[in-house]
């Protein structure tokens, strides 16, 4: 059922539920329609209303202060189905490698690819995906550095919102609050979470949600913004609140060159995933391992090869110049490098609950753009081992120059998004990170986050799919730690 | 003998059109492949490219 505090009276008072879950995006969603599913009491509170409108918009406003970003409240959205509403709908697991290198953070993520792997199909199911392209095989003419990669989709891009609605409607021991934020948490003697406060945006509806397990499921900025305030406010809750924030990352995105094609060349079996745009082909884990830079992915669109051939013609022999018959434009999307020192922190401003508004400093460095440098020469290098082409890097790349961000990176890279990860990485012990394997807060036991926050690496495939992953896993742990 | 053709086609390749390039080239599809020695790049105004691909008039390019 479905209550909409902008429009509704309170209800007088709310039953205690197994699980209170705070926030109706895609990890919400999914934590709580699985557990409904399996007869579960769930309160789900969802900020924003079915629509998104700008008054609960501002609560995601907040300052950037590192490297050039988007601004934080037209990244994500603050309503039913949060920015699934706004996503482009590409999908990808993380890979086993992406889990178990120890050489970014020090030590690997405490899960391994086998944890997610039995989710892969339900999160397909749960985003739409209806579309794939290529198979992740070694590439002929290779020498396995880099590799042809599957991509999935969700077309058009799922809006879970909508998806789910009817279900949210329907299944009465699911209670859907719209409008409803979530103020902050009372806590037990012994340090569990025993009830969450939540109000309309108008501040005059007032509840207090009692559960046995609460979810904070706000997104990666909303949720460590919470988790600082509620550290602050109620004694230092977090086991080892120094992670806290910290480690913040996103995808970089940008155009690192051109390349022209000799005539019959391939350089993927992969059919393009639209119309324009290719996704082909991704850094392995032995070129990781040897040369220590972030995971990437690389794609093109297809351009007139004629300048090129000016360029390369001037300077190759007309033997290399043989038989091009194709340009194309070079993108990359790739990890960033973990870094402490980019983070997320209170600042003094305050939203209209008076609640300090997100400080995000995020932090990229010189590792990132060896990233981008490898990356180039990589495919450089396989463009002349299997006789395909030739690529033109882009000079600032060679040069080691910033990777693009913000504004700048958009016009650059065709599908580039502001994919927020880390903040509250988990661990295998309290002392290096925030939630525990099962993405419960080290230190509090009935605390669960789910989202994007909980990443230790990035890897370069888009969040959304590993994070549902995580959320359908949560949702089996709860189930089991609620009697199932 | 191959690397005075090349150094001849390279000159031709310098500022014609692509038509005249690839028939240029065209010629030397004959000749028997070189295979570049495997990481062996040259970048030359950003271009990746195999020793091979250098036509030998190009003064000093970067290597990497």
């Amino acid at each position: 059922m479905i209550i909409d505090l902008a429009a509704s009276d309170a209800p007088a008072a709310l039953p205690t539920f197994d699980v209170c879950v705070a926030g109706a995006g895609v990890a919400g969603l999914t934590v709580a329609l699985q557990l409904a599913a399996r007869g579960r009491t769930v309160a789900l509170f969802e900020a924003g209303g079915r629509d998104g409108d700008t008054a609960s918009q501002d609560f995601y406003r907040g300052s950037n202060t590192g490297v050039e970003n988007l601004p934080l409240d037209q990244t994500r959205l603050r309503q039913l189905g949060g920015s699934s509403n706004h996503w482009g709908g590409w999908c990808r697991p993380l890979d086993a490698h992406d889990l178990t290198r120890s050489d970014l953070t020090g030590n690997p993520w405490p899960i391994s690819v086998s944890d997610l792997v039995p989710y892969g199909k339900k999160a397909g199911d749960v985003l739409g995906v209806n579309a794939a392209s290529g198979a992740d095989l070694p590439l002929a003419g290779g020498d396995g550095n880099l590799q042809a990669i599957r991509m999935f989709f969700s077309r058009p891009p799922a809006h879970l919102g909508d998806r789910f609605y009817d279900a949210l409607e329907t299944t009465p021991n699911l209670h859907l609050f719209l409008n409803a934020a979530v103020a902050a948490p009372s806590f037990s003697p012994n340090g569990a979470a025993t009830s969450l406060s939540v109000r309309n945006k108008r501040g005059d509806i007032a509840l207090q949600c009692n559960a046995r397990f609460f979810v904070l499921a706000l997104g990666t900025v909303e949720n460590t913004r919470m988790l600082l305030l509620w550290n602050r406010d109620n004694g230092e809750r977090v086991a080892n609140p120094q992670w806290l924030g910290r480690g913040y990352m996103q995808h970089l995105h940008q155009e690192i060159g051109q390349f022209v094609l000799f005539d019959g060349a391939t350089p993927s079996a992969a059919p393009p995933p639209t119309a324009d745009q290719q996704a082909f082909m991704a850094s392995t884990e032995s070129f990781l391992a040897s040369k220590g830079v972030g995971a990437f992915r690389l794609y093109s669109t297809a351009m007139s090869c004629g300048p090129l051939v000016d360029q390369i013609s001037g300077i190759a022999t007309a033997e290399a110049c043989a038989s091009i018959t194709a340009g194309g434009r070079l993108f990359i999307t790739c990890e960033q490098m973990p870094n402490d020192a980019s983070r997320i922190t209170l600042g003094t401003d305050a939203d209209a609950f008076g609640q300090p508004r997100a400080v995000l400093d995020w932090q990229i460095d010189k590792r990132d753009a060896d990233t981008l440098r490898e990356a180039a020469l990589e495919f450089g290098r396989y463009l002349i081992r299997a006789n395909l082409g030739r690529l033109k890097v882009n000079q600032a790349v060679l040069d080691g120059a910033a990777p693009l961000t913000g504004w700048t990176a958009l016009p650059s890279a065709p599908g580039a998004a502001g994919h927020q990860m880390g903040g509250i990485r988990m661990s295998a012990t309290a002392a290096d990170g925030v939630t525990d394997r099962e993405c419960r807060l080290w230190g509090v036991d009935n605390l669960y986050v789910a989202g994007a926050g909980v990443f230790r690496t990035s890897g370069h495939a888009n969040p959304t799919f590993t994070l549902t992953q995580l959320a359908l896993r949560m949702a089996d742990t709860l189930h089991r730690r609620l009697g199932g | 003998m191959k690397r005075q053709r090349n150094r001849k086609l390279g000159e031709v390749a310098s500022g014609i059109d692509r038509r005249t390039v690839l028939a240029a080239a065209a010629a030397l599809l004959a000749a028997p492949a070189i295979a570049p020695r495997r990481d062996e790049i040259v970048i030359v105004d950003g271009w990746v490219l195999s020793p091979h691909d250098i036509a030998r008039t190009h003064d000093s390019p970067s290597t990497a």
